[in-house]
């Protein structure tokens, strides 16, 4: 026996897109790192009492996946710890298959300086999942100056969004998208028109009418991201 | 006869069963009220509480009549000056007076569904007097009842409605209701003030009022909120006068025997003129009075007087 650590996890329905596989399958980990998927001589329950390589998990009928990474969550701190915090919302993610998360910045404060970023980074040191923030675009979410985005990247911000607003100024917007090409990180739209979407409160159309309820237009959405890629594809 | 409604929150989905009993009802109450001692024993010992949050003058002094004609005992809660102002949350401020053991409770608000969510916590039994752009059933039901007791009928009559449809909860009940009764019904008003998919609420839409008059019975004129203009939905008042405001002109259009509604309060000059408003045929005030007695039958039946334990 070598001193390597070996895993098995055997009897689940492996789904990785990124080698188009969908079937019964037992992974094979390594020293941490998989390093065979077996999809022919597959082990049954009862071999695990047998298994004398490594640990063996038995995966059942559950779907075995890569480490899933939601780039879009709200883990609410600093500010809302009463909502959701740093590691109830790691906590959430890991029971649900995630591996990585990315934090929205429409926290109080914002996460739009690198003492925020910091301070999420460091609330996320013992996270059972790696937790990547995502800045502000501008000072305070207002959409009106930019943030010192090269400080936030510096920090370990790995990108930038105004989220929970949209940039309003397509000025701003086309700054925000100029500026960061420095940084070569994304700069992720929160695609809303408020001229059209405020004072709405469900999604347009025949229940809003019969309901009497204000109704958000689907164009307040698609009129934002016209706009942005019509700035993206400007910028390069 | 039994009455299926434990709450009365629109007339959307209620049964053309109940809503001629309503306004049978109503009729019978009419007659009430017509005599020179205008006060029944029927609701003595029900506790009543009206719970405007918006408001409101002739809804909320036609309930007010409607239970005291019935020897209900009633409480009245208005937004201003209570405890909602000190920042009480709606479900408590409900929750306390309840607790003070009512039976039945009236409610005005300016968000659309706040009636049914009542619902879902209190005990007491709910009636909407309007809430937000959604329903207003009582009022429509004094228009239903208003153009029955001229027609002896609802079926087969076409019934335009014309306005700011967009916000209007008077417009949605009496769509709902008229249509159930058999009623044809039209809605007409300016594209900007036209909800969308209106039609699929199985009206026919118009925005010509010329078209949606010609050989109209009744003619429903909506209430011009005069803030429509600031918000940019209407470039004037006058162009909304010239272009959908119900005048003596546009009566010849109308079939010979009919009828204009106004729900109330009237904009003369803008939606509706005071020739109009205040001809020899005019019934707007009568609807007033129909209003009394469609809320004495609603309290009544709403409360168990129509099923049949009671019997």
């Amino acid at each position: 026996m070598s001193n390597t650590s070996l895993k098995v996890i055997a009897g689940g329905r492996v789904i990785d897109p990124e080698s188009k596989l969908d079937t019964k399958a037992d992974v094979y980990i390594e020293d941490g790192i998989v390093s065979r998927v077996e999809t022919g001589s597959l082990l049954d329950k009862k071999d695990a009492k047998d298994y004398q390589s490594g640990e063996f998990v038995w995966a059942g009928d559950r779907i075995v996946t890569p480490g899933l990474i939601d780039i879009h969550v709200h883990l609410r701190e600093p500010g809302r710890e009463d909502e959701e915090t740093v590691q109830t919302g790691s906590e959430a993610a890991a029971a649900g298959g995630f591996t990585a998360i990315c934090c929205m910045p429409n926290t109080t404060p914002p996460i739009d300086n690198q003492e925020t970023v910091r301070f999420v980074l460091d609330r996320a040191a013992t996270t059972p999942v790696k937790v990547f923030p995502i800045a502000a675009i501008t000072k305070g979410r207002a959409g009106k100056q930019l943030a010192e985005i090269g400080e936030l990247v510096a920090a370990g911000a790995v990108a930038i969004s105004d989220d929970g607003s949209p940039v309003d100024s397509a000025q701003v917007m086309r700054r925000a998208l100029d500026y960061s090409r420095m940084f070569d990180i994304a700069v992720v739209s929160h695609a809303e028109d408020n001229s059209l979407s405020s004072g709405t409160h469900m999604n347009e159309g025949y229940t809003s009418t019969s309901l009497g309820i204000k109704g958000n237009p689907s164009i307040s959405e698609a009129v934002c991201i016209q706009r942005d890629i019509l700035l993206a594809n400007y910028a390069q | 006869m039994a009455f299926g409604l434990k709450h009365l929150l629109g007339l959307e989905g209620v049964s053309r069963e109940d809503l001629k009993t309503i306004l049978d009802t109503a009729d019978s109450f009419r007659e009430v009220i017509d005599r020179p001692i205008k006060k029944v024993p029927t609701l003595r010992g029900v506790t009543v509480v009206n719970l405007f949050y918006e408001p409101s003058t002739r809804t909320k002094l036609s309930f007010e009549l409607a239970e005291k004609r019935l020897s209900a005992d009633l409480l009245n809660f208005s937004k201003s000056g209570s405890s909602v102002s000190k920042g009480e949350t709606f479900k408590d401020t409900v929750r306390n007076i309840e607790a003070m053991k009512v039976d039945m409770i009236v409610m005005r608000h300016a968000c659309s569904g706040a009636p049914k969510f009542l619902t879902e916590f209190a005990s007491s039994q709910v009636i909407n007097a309007g809430d937000g752009a959604h329903e207003h059933p009582t009022q429509a039901l004094l228009d239903m009842m208003s153009i029955r007791r001229k027609y002896k009928k609802l079926d087969g009559l076409r019934v335009v409605i014309i306005g700011d449809i967009l916000h209007s909860r008077v417009a949605r009940s009496n769509i709902w209701g008229l249509k159930t009764m058999g009623a044809s019904v039209a809605v007409c008003g300016p594209t900007t003030l036209m909800p969308v998919e209106a039609q699929r609420m199985g009206v026919d839409v118009y925005h010509d009022i010329n078209k949606a008059l010609d050989g109209a019975d009744v003619v429903n004129v909506l209430r011009l909120q005069l803030e429509r203009q600031e918000s940019g939905l209407l470039p004037s008042l006058r162009e909304y006068t010239k272009l959908f405001g119900i005048t003596h002109e546009r009566r010849s259009l109308l079939n010979k025997n009919h009828t204009i509604l106004h729900p109330g309060p009237m904009n003369r000059g803008v939606e509706i003129s005071s020739d109009v408003a205040d001809a020899k045929d005019s019934v707007i005030l009568d609807q007033v009075t129909n209003g009394v007695a469609v809320r004495m039958a609603v309290l009544y039946l709403i409360k168990g007087g129509g099923s049949k334990e009671d019997e």
